[in-house]
């Protein structure tokens, strides 16, 4: 069974972590990160990941993402899981099924914006009209319409992450996953991108996955999670982040 | 969007970053395209001289036997001619001396008899009538003469009788004729002036004259030794077949030296040869022709007997033959008492006159006396005693005249008293009695014996019978039957039975001028570092850019791109970068082949003693040299652009390159295992390797530089878990080491890069650093032999025998000196130069045929060589009188050439031909060590006269003089011997010309090493900016909490000093151990200060390298750095 979208509105993205642990062998022992995290998702869903720094948010996202594997327990994505990959295919994975919105944009300073939210698209047959238009639309959508032809280096630190955003939405991905998208950005800007992603994950019926440190982030977000102790924990609405 | 557009987008946003890994590749293009243009420039420029040397003349046949002129007449008359062949030109070609007025001499000349046919051969040369009426000389002889047109020059050439000098009628005495010119005409050396059947480069000296004045004073007029011909077809010119069929198709007996004499006395044919003795391959053809007419022989070996005596009673000066008896006319029987059928083994028969003279009787014991040819060429006595077993009556056959050939100087005179042959005689000993034989029986022989005892005591290297009688079908007349004869013999024939074959000489040529060494592989071999060294700026270069990009490659890698679609994208960038760098390269090859090319051209002149090599390219070399560059610079990217994709990708979006811990530890182990293998395996290689044996100290070497650079690589970073101590510039300076263990590959590369220049310079610095050798060791490249000389004539006279020097007019002062020295002859065989000095593929050497004394007196260092007894092996040189079963000829070279210039190696063969075109298979059984014999193979005496037996006399000696008169000897020599064209040299100097070529190689290597230097430096100075860039926000806090810029000056100083030496001395230390054996051979002056001028220069250059990393590191202000990313 495919992880990708299928298009149709019917077919939900499901996403399930299932004791998921991940540890590390450092020279002053084994170092565990995650402890059996269990986590159900399906699409439409728009979560926080909050906890500490070094708590391993980031190693959950990148495991969900693709870059990273469990130690033990499983994360399927559609009944597929990502670990049990070779490397073509969870390329390709990461390409069709997963949207990565990194703290740092990440965008290639050589390239436009246009160009830029193209890329993902090189792994298929390369951008097309048909993906240049979804490609404008979206940048259309992040407020961008008249900076396609810019550089990264004329950009705002906001303006950036919008790129990233419609980057990470070119290719209708299933998966939605920020990493402290909001991290580098200013208060104002930080709401107009959390505004901007869930309203994409939304309409493209995406698992919206948010890792942050922010709590005016997380607090936008239906539902949020905790990361302590390796442990993930569900805060309930209304609870303290 | 595309790849091709992202492609190009990169390329043009990290533009300065590719704009430097760009001029690595054009480097590394240049240097490895302009290595092999270099070998194209040798080899065109070879093929273009032996084009213009050779002129129109695609074979050649030189021989020492002298035909009638005409046959290029009857070549050309033979049908097949115009099909293959264009025209021919009959030559006289010897080799002399020619004296300018004022005494000046120029040995080693070709003196060259001509026709207008030769002149032909050369269409630019001017009027082929005209010239071939004039003296012509070249340039090259006229400026070593110093002479002038209208000059009167004296030429002295060796004298062409038919009879071999050292056969037993040979004239040893007459050897060296005199002909006065007059300069008529003064041509440059280019063209037909530089002329030579020699494949080699050095210009010829070049004497041209009419040919009837040549063979008038060598007596040969009308005939010639020397035939070219011009091919008009593929197959003329590339193989001898055609040439050689013609010709034996043109040939008469009168050509091969044969004539059939009728003895219409006696009814029989005599076959004889103007060379007096028939040699193997003629009898076995006469011997054919007579079997395939049905017709009986008889062979006889005439020869002078001194003395015939029975006790006290002598006749002087007597024919005595070998033959075996026949009993049916013609040529039988011998009438003789008592009747004998045969002449057993230690009989012998007189003829009544004899036994008359001798008061002989049957049963008494019969002395011969006679002159026999020894191995040295020299005339011996000896003698023989046989039993008197019978009397020749003195009639029938016993009174032919014919049973001898012509004598020259005896048979043609009228009496005892006009005797006049090449041999001493005493006429006194004649009587009035032997004067009247001489009046009623001239030769008539007086002894017999049989022909088996008379070829033993009789026979030499020319040959064992004097003449073949044949006698003719019953019913024939001789006048009939004669020339049906001669036909069926000339079909028996073959050219080469008289040592006439024709050689495709352009063709080998043109192959000879691929050269003896490859100078393109030469080229790469000493471009080798530095190619190296492009090779690791280009990856060194390209992983700095990669590094600088590694988040974006993170980012591809996390949008789901395909690592190797990644590594693709990255490549097909650095492909375009290569091709384009490559491109640019080609240009630069250009010129570093002409710079190449250029300063051979002044190195080298005074090595090869003319400046000959012109710029020439091939289109492959461009195309192969450009293949391998592009290859060489991806295969350099290909191990970045691996690291890189293979990273997690977080690691990248987050940190950049970072080697994984097990990468780590896996480095860490191979660098402690590269370390502790080359250390030891280098130590262990030194320390048992002879002392001698330079190729394995350079094993050892590269072992220790690969252990060195591996300890360095495990100590790299050791520091980091130790914390800081102390204060100040020492503080400052452990810091900056610190630094260098961030980027363990960045500080690897740099210090390989800085080590493989200085290992080639101290290497090469080292070994150029040429000590004296002491000429006086018998255990030298000398053999104690401290002059050498070589006559353009050969002596035939021992120079050892005090007699001997003076018939040869030595003088009295020269004689002095030879009195308390000693010297070695050899007979030499011309070849050509197989020494470092010729540029062209030898495949005809020079041999040297050694006598038994300079053989038992050993002497020189060998090499190596496939001694087996004690006795071999303490003078390997009794290795030349084995046999082998294969009848392969053994032979001893120098190691140099044998390696380098004929690529044999011990018990290796090589094949030549001899006069008559024969293989001659030469063994290696010994290799000498930087030797004076670096021209030539030295074979055996005995070999050289049996296997070459046309070669005559001595040419070539080496004196072992008393201390401080070598060059006096010298010049005394050649004063005394000029009419031989003496030439001395001493073997310091011998020795110093043969290192001027390998002191050419060093300095061209030695170059190379400073442009690898130059690299070094370049990686060096880019790797402490980068990291000075990369840790500015950490230079500007240290700046911002108070220290100085000379603070961060000494780190990055420090930083820049621990690379430099580590690879400094890693390259130092395992040069010495590579050089240890020259160096410690070297006598006088010692390479240590002159290496560690080297050693500090280099130093110096790369401290240059962190000046501009101090400079960035101080002046880059420090809030915008600090609040850089």
């Amino acid at each position: 069974m495919s992880a990708e979208p299928t298009g149709d509105p019917s077919e939900t993205t499901r996403l399930l972590v299932e004791r998921v642990s991940k540890t590390y062998q450092s020279a002053t022992g084994t170092l565990s990160i995650l402890e059996e995290v269990d986590l159900s998702l399906s699409g439409g869903d728009a979560v926080a990941i909050m906890g500490p720094s070094g708590s391993g948010k980031s190693t959950l996202l990148n495991m969900l993402g693709g870059l990273d594997t469990p130690t033990s327990g499983v994360i399927r994505v559609n009944d597929v899981e990502p670990a049990s990959m070779g490397a073509a295919e969870l390329a390709r994975y990461r390409n069709r099924t997963v949207g990565f919105v990194f703290q740092d944009h990440h965008l290639l300073p050589q390239c436009s914006v246009l160009e830029n939210v193209l890329i993902p698209t090189l792994a298929g047959e390369g951008s097309s009209a048909q993906t240049e238009s979804v490609a404008r639309d979206l940048l259309s959508r992040v407020g961008l319409a008249n900076r396609l032809g810019h550089r990264p280096s004329q950009l705002s630190g906001g303006e950036r992450q919008r790129v990233a955003i419609a980057r990470a939405l070119i290719n209708r991905p299933a998966l939605l996953l920020g990493d402290e998208p909001t991290g580098n950005l200013d208060a104002q800007t930080a709401s107009e991108i959390a505004d901007l992603l869930l309203e994409l994950a939304e309409q493209h019926q995406a698992i919206l996955i948010v890792v942050t440190h922010s709590s005016e982030l997380a607090e936008r977000l239906p539902r949020r999670f905790m990361l302590n102790a390796g442990r993930l924990d569900e805060v309930q609405a209304g609870s303290p982040a | 969007m595309s790849w091709v557009r992202l492609v190009l987008k990169s390329l043009v946003f990290h533009g300065a970053m590719n704009l430097t890994i760009l001029l690595g590749c054009a480097v590394g293009s240049a240097v490895l395209v302009g290595a092999m243009l270099v070998g194209d420039s040798m080899r065109g420029s070879l093929r273009a001289m032996t084009l213009e040397r050779l002129g129109g003349i695609d074979q050649a046949l030189v021989t020492d036997r002298f035909f009638p002129r005409d046959l290029p007449q009857r070549l050309a008359e033979n049908p097949g001619f115009s099909k293959d062949f264009a025209s021919s030109a009959a030559i006289i070609f010897v080799r002399g001396s020619v004296t300018a007025p004022d005494g000046k001499l120029a040995a080693g000349v070709n003196l060259i008899g001509t026709t207008a046919a030769f002149w032909e051969l050369f269409p630019d040369s001017g009027d082929p009538e005209k010239l071939a009426q004039e003296v012509v000389a070249n340039r090259e002889l006229i400026d070593a003469l110093s002479a002038k047109q209208e000059d009167r020059l004296i030429a002295r050439l060796e004298s062409a009788s038919p009879i071999p000098k050292e056969g037993y009628m040979g004239n040893r005495d007459q050897v060296v004729k005199a002909m006065p010119v007059l300069v008529g005409r003064i041509i440059p050396n280019e063209g037909v002036g530089s002329f030579s059947l020699e494949a080699t480069q050095r210009r010829p000296l070049n004497l041209f004259v009419p040919i009837e004045m040549l063979a008038g004073s060598i007596g040969q007029k009308g005939r010639a030794n020397g035939l070219f011909l011009k091919a008009d077809s593929s197959a003329g010119r590339k193989s001898a077949t055609a040439a050689d069929t013609i010709l034996g198709q043109s040939l008469t007996l009168e050509d091969y030296g044969l004539r059939i004499r009728q003895e219409k006395d006696f009814r029989l044919l005599s076959i004889e040869d103007r060379r007096l003795l028939l040699s193997p391959p003629i009898v076995k053809a006469i011997g054919q022709a007579c079997d395939k007419l049905g017709v009986t022989r008889q062979e006889v070996l005439s020869y002078l007997a001194t003395t015939i005596a029975v006790d006290k009673e002598t006749v002087p000066y007597s024919i005595a033959v070998a033959l075996d008896l026949e009993s049916s006319p013609p040529l039988g029987p011998l009438l003789t008492d008592p009747a004998v059928a045969s002449i057993p083994e230690g009989k012998i028969l007189l003829n009544q006159w004899t036994v008359d003279r001798l008061k002989a009787k049957l049963g008494d014991i019969v002395r011969l006396e006679y002159d026999v040819v020894a191995t040295d060429g020299s005339l011996q006595p000896a003698a023989h005693e046989f039993e008197l077993a019978g009397i020749v009556a003195m009639k029938g056959l016993a009174l032919d005249r014919d049973f001898t050939p012509e004598y020259p100087g005896i048979t043609n005179a009228d009496t005892f008293g006009d005797w006049d042959p090449p041999i001493p005689i005493d006429l006194g000993r004649v009587t009035k009695a032997d004067e009247a034989y001489w009046d009623d029986y001239r030769t008539s022989p007086k002894a017999f014996v049989s022909l088996a005892e008379g070829q033993k005591l009789w026979g030499s290297r020319f040959g064992d019978l004097t003449t073949i009688r044949v006698a003719p079908p019953s019913g024939a007349s001789l006048e009939e039957f004669a020339p049906r004869l001669g036909e069926e013999l000339l079909r028996s024939l073959k050219p080469a039975d008289a040592g006439m074959a024709f050689i495709p000489v352009k063709s080998l040529d043109l192959a000879a001028s691929s050269g003896s060494t490859d100078f393109g592989q030469l080229f790469l071999a000493f471009s080798f570092f530095l190619i190296i060294s492009a090779a690791l700026l280009v990856g060194l270069l390209f992983r700095l850019g990669l590094e600088t990009r590694t988040k974006q490659i993170g980012l591809l890698l996390a949008v789901g791109l395909p690592p190797k679609s990644v590594s693709r994208l990255l490549l097909a960038e650095g492909l375009i970068v290569a091709l384009v760098g490559t491109a640019l390269g080609l240009y630069g090859a250009v010129l570093y082949a002409q710079g190449m090319i250029a300063a051979l051209g002044s190195w080298w002149q005074d090595a090869v003693s003319t400046r000959f090599i012109e710029f020439h390219a091939s289109p492959l070399s461009f195309v192969i040299g450009a293949v391998v560059s592009v290859l060489i610079a991806l295969f350099a990217m290909w191990g970045g652009v691996r690291k890189a994709t293979r990273q997690e990708i977080p690691q990248l979006l987050q940190r950049g390159i970072l080697l994984p811990s097990k990468v780590r530890q896996r480095r860490s182990l191979i660098s402690w295992g590269l370390a502790i293998v080359g250390l030891l395996g280098g130590v262990a290689v030194a320390f048992l390797s002879p002392s001698e044996n330079v190729g394995a100290f350079f094993g050892a070497g590269g072992l220790l530089l690969v252990g060195l650079l591996g300890l360095f690589s495990a100590t790299l970073g050791e520091g980091s878990a130790r914390g800081f101590r102390g204060h100040g510039p020492l503080a400052y300076m452990r810091l900056g080491i610190r630094n260098t263990g961030r980027h363990p590959f960045r500080s690897i590369l740099t210090a390989t890069l800085i080590a493989l220049a200085t290992f080639t310079i101290v290497a090469v610095g080292a070994m150029r650093v040429g000590g004296s050798v002491d000429t006086s060791q018998k255990s030298s490249g000398s053999g104690g032999f401290q002059l050498v000389g070589q006559t353009s004539v050969p002596l035939y006279r021992s120079l050892a025998d005090p007699d001997s020097r003076f018939d040869l007019n030595i003088s009295d002062d020269a004689e002095t000196i030879l009195e308390e020295s000693k010297l070695a002859s050899f007979a030499v065989r011309s070849g050509e130069d197989a020494s470092c000095l010729n540029v062209y593929q030898p495949r005809n050497p020079t041999l040297l045929g050694a006598d038994a004394t300079f053989l038992g007196r050993g002497g020189f260092v060998f090499a190596g060589s496939i001694a087996e007894t004690p006795e071999e092996k303490e003078s390997p040189w009794l290795l030349l009188m084995r046999r082998f079963d294969d009848g392969s000829v053994p032979a001893i070279g120098d190691a140099n050439t044998l390696q380098w210039i004929l690529k044999l190696g011990l018990n290796d063969t090589l094949t030549v031909q001899n006069a008559s075109g024969e293989p001659v298979k030469l063994r290696i059984v010994g290799s000498l060590s930087k030797s004076i014999f670096q021209g030539e193979l030295v074979i055996g005496m005995a070999d050289m006269r049996s296997h070459f037996p046309s070669v005559g006399g001595k040419s070539f000696f080496l004196f072992e003089t008393p201390p401080g008169v070598v060059e006096k000897l010298g010049e005394l020599l050649e004063k005394d011997l000029s009419d031989y064209g003496f030439v001395a040299q001493t073997s310091a100097q011998r020795l110093a010309d043969f290192a001027a070529v390998e002191h050419t190689y060093m300095a061209a290597f030695q170059t190379l090493g400073g442009f690898g230097l130059l690299l070094g430096t370049i990686g060096l100075g880019v790797v402490l900016v980068r990291n000075v860039i990369e840790r500015q926000r950490e230079l500007a806090l240290l700046r911002a909490v108070g220290f100085q810029p000379s603070a961060i000056g000494w780190m990055v100083m420090a930083e820049n000093v621990y690379l430099l030496g580590a690879g400094l001395l890693s390259g130092a230390i395992s040069a010495g151990v590579a050089v240890a054996p020259t160096v410690l051979q070297v006598r006088g002056h010692s390479p240590i200060p002159s290496l560690a001028l080297t050693l500090l220069a280099v130093f110096a250059v790369g401290l240059v390298s962190g000046i501009a990393a101090v400079a960035v590191a101080v002046r880059t202000p420090i809030l915008p750095a600090l609040r850089s990313e």
